[in-house]
């Protein structure tokens, strides 16, 4: 991760969302009933879930670093990840029932992947529960590290397997044409690669900012504690 | 709401979109305030 201490890599994100953002409203879109306009929701509500899945991911690899080398800095990046990956996955949520409210007509369709991702959220809810469960920070990191990597292993099946598996109302799932088949002049591709890259560097940088945070109370902490005297009894205990 | 529902469902549907793009940047706004916030709290801790 030392590739997130150079700039070029924020300059690269500014460029990619702001083409994703201006060619996302005003590049042609292929034609298609119901939907209209709002096919142009692809270049904004997949990528989200694309980068909640690879924060996630970097989170469990983190979570494996932390088990393996036992480092806290590891451990805070791991938290920091799945933290906005959270926010993602959100947005992610209410951006797909607003575009679900007009193409579907249902503002949580049943749909396995929407529930899905429900349970995955909930899983890394508890995540966070269990970690504020802990008094001692040697525990918490072990443990909910260990519960971070499961989390991982049961989220991606739930989002990416079972629904294909399935009847589902998402394209390219449960036997739907992916949107391959409108994109013959690639104009949807175009966009929405970029903005999977774009969505995702910008979760890292997010991330970044919190981790820096976390680390800096971290070393206030350690201070304090450097400063208080250690009361060391007079007389040993019988 | 069923009058903005017509409204919003009469034309090419550019509005569902943009309500998206306006959840999206409103979310992470939100975001970037609340660790603006953290920061504050960090500072006041810095000075004592």
């Amino acid at each position: 991760m030392a590739i997130l201490k150079y700039w070029w890599w924020k300059a690269l994100t500014v460029l990619i969302l702001a083409y994703v953002f201006i060619a996302g409203l005003m590049s042609p879109v292929p034609k298609l009933p119901i939907l209209h306009e709002a096919i142009r929701n692809t270049f904004f509500h997949p990528p989200l879930w694309i980068a909640m899945m690879s924060m996630l991911l970097g989170s469990a690899i983190f979570s494996i670093r932390y088990l393996r080398k036992g480092r806290t800095d590891d451990d805070l990046i791991a938290v920091e990840l799945a933290n906005t990956a959270l926010l993602f996955g959100v947005l992610g949520c209410i951006t797909g029932s607003v575009w679900a409210y007009f193409a579907w007509g249902d503002l949580w369709p049943n749909d396995p992947k929407t529930n899905g991702v429900a349970v995955g959220m909930l899983l890394y809810l508890a995540y966070f529960v269990l970690r504020g469960s802990f008094d001692d920070d040697m525990r918490r990191g072990r443990i909910s590290a260990v519960y971070n990597i499961f989390a991982f292993a049961v989220f991606i099946p739930l989002i990416l397997i079972l629904p294909r598996i399935t009847d589902s109302l998402h394209p390219g799932n449960g036997g739907n044409p992916g949107f391959n088949q409108y994109d013959a002049d690639n104009s949807i591709k175009r966009i929405i690669r970029p903005a999977f890259v774009g969505f995702t560097l910008l979760g890292f940088w997010i991330t970044q900012l919190r981790v820096r945070l976390r680390r800096l109370d971290l070393e206030l902490d350690e201070q304090e504690e450097a400063n208080t005297p250690i009361n060391q009894p007079t007389e040993l205990p019988n | 709401m069923d009058q903005l529902t017509e409204l919003l469902r009469s034309d090419g549907k550019i509005w569902v979109v943009i309500v998206v793009i306006g959840v999206v940047l409103s979310g992470w706004l939100f975001y970037l305030v609340r660790i603006g916030h953290r920061k504050e709290k960090v500072k006041r801790r810095i000075r004592g």
